[in-house]
């Protein structure tokens, strides 16, 4: 293997390293939305990855001769892994939004919210999945499930009115809307990931080529 | 490419006594563009390049089969020495002549007849200033080039070569002997000078290709393995030996 191959390589041992930890990250928030003891998530470990990984790609960008595939490897990794740094912010803003949460607020059952973190759950899975492999189908089939997150979240919104009516307990509500909207915020950047997956698969983002 | 085509190749092979080293090679090169030739040593791309204005003439068994087609004219068949005036060369080593400055850049007029100093004076200012050297050599135009320094050499040449208002401008590696700041400057003189005239030039340096040129052709064993615009041959090279070669995954 040559010198830059193994950089290239390197890099991308590093950005799956940071897309496992963040997700873990995402999927102990969501789970101690049912839960007593909440799991700490771990964001320095992947604000220290993410640095590595800027800190490496730079580097090949530098010092190697980066065309063809290997540029859009190394590009498509650096905007990536902005995302994920997002996603682990918004891991560590469940977990704080479900410790403001009593274990009998978090029992009160919004079926919407269940539904909107099980979509979360899966379109994670997914997209480790379409990195791994780098498949580019499965990315633009994450892409277009997008819209049943939106409609989730505008589901869950609907559900906490109903539920403020009946409860008026405005500590879930204010703690249920944020948990709602920072899963459709993961969602999104899931999106964005997704498509930098098609750009570093095939040069196209967003339907258009920019290199 | 919905652009002018200035020299159309077509199925040219060059054979130096036996050895086949130009392939059936066909290729358009467009006017007012900058297209860079790219390929591993001796895979012909200065060879082809000594194509477009018969150089190769000046070696020794060498024969050239197809044709270049230059304003519908096949460039093989006629006067090489008109041919050369309207098709320029620069070379990879800067060839001032040992002599001033001024007698360098108007010797080629004075070959063609030109006598009148203020013409003569008029079109090496011109000339000059085109090549972004005047303001650097204004008050010194009867001192020797070869006093000058490298870079500025190479751009006297440039000068020599614009003097006889050629279409096209040859380049061989113009800049593989210069350091890094005369090598911009001639960069930034050929980003210029394609506003007004073709230029082909053959180099090593792939980051020089994807600065200055607009096509990209490259080269291998005396074929012409891929030819596109430089964005999409850099970063979508369609054949896999273009890809290894720009990927360094061999030499």
């Amino acid at each position: 293997m040559i010198y830059k191959e193994e950089l290239i390589n390197d890099l991308k041992v590093k950005s799956v390293q940071m897309i496992e930890l963040t997700f873990k990250a995402v999927k102990n928030s969501i789970k101690s939305l049912k839960k007593v003891d909440i799991e700490k998530v771990n964001d320095d470990e992947i604000d220290k990855l993410y640095v590595d990984v800027e800190e490496q790609a730079l580097k090949i960008l530098l010092k190697e001769r980066t065309y063809s595939k290997d540029l859009r490897i190394v590009t498509g990794i650096l905007k990536l892994v902005d995302d994920i740094e997002r996603i682990g912010d918004h891991a560590e803003d469940l977990a704080w939004c479900s410790s403001k949460l009593t274990l009998v607020e978090k029992h009160v059952e919004i079926n919407s919210l269940n539904e909107l973190c099980d979509e979360v759950l899966s379109k994670i899975d997914l997209t480790l999945e379409s990195y791994l492999n780098e498949d580019s189908e499965l990315a633009n089939k994450n892409i277009e499930l997008d819209d049943n997150v939106d409609d989730l979240y505008l589901k869950v919104l609907d559900e906490l009115e109903i539920i403020k009516d009946k409860e008026s307990n405005y500590n879930l509500i204010i703690y249920s809307t944020l948990i709602a909207k920072y899963l459709e915020r993961i969602a999104d950047h899931l999106v964005n990931i997704n498509e930098w997956i098609i750009y570093i698969k095939n040069g196209y983002y967003k339907g258009r080529t920019i290199i | 490419m919905n652009e002018e085509v200035i020299f159309s190749v077509k199925n040219l092979s060059l054979y130096y006594g036996e050895k086949k080293a130009l392939n059936d090679i066909s290729i358009d090169i467009y006017k007012n563009k900058v297209t860079a030739f790219i390929g591993p040593s001796g895979c012909g791309k200065s060879t082809f390049l000594r194509c477009f204005n018969r150089m190769n003439d000046l070696i020794e068994n060498c024969r050239v089969e197809g044709e270049i087609l230059y304003k519908n004219e096949n460039i093989l068949k006629v006067n090489p020495i008109y041919l050369r005036t309207k098709v320029g060369m620069v070379f990879q080593q800067p060839n001032p002549f040992p002599m001033s400055i001024f007698n360098n850049v108007t010797y080629g007029l004075k070959c063609q007849g030109v006598r009148k100093k203020d013409e003569l004076k008029e079109i090496c200012i011109e000339s000059l200033t085109k090549s972004a050297l005047y303001e650097e050599v204004k008050d010194r135009l009867k001192d020797n080039a070869l006093a000058l320094s490298g870079g500025q050499q190479q751009r006297l040449c440039i000068a020599r070569c614009i003097a006889l208002s050629p279409d096209v401008i040859l380049m061989d590696e113009p800049t593989s002997a210069l350091d890094p700041i005369a090598t911009s400057k001639i960069e930034e003189l050929i980003r210029e000078l394609k506003k007004d005239y073709t230029i082909v030039i053959v180099t090593h340096n792939m980051q020089q290709a994807t600065r200055i040129s607009d096509y990209t052709a490259f080269f291998m064993l005396g074929d012409l393995v891929e030819y596109n615009t430089t964005d999409e041959f850099f970063s979508h090279p369609k054949d896999k030996r273009s890809d290894d070669y720009i990927s360094g995954k061999f030499s």
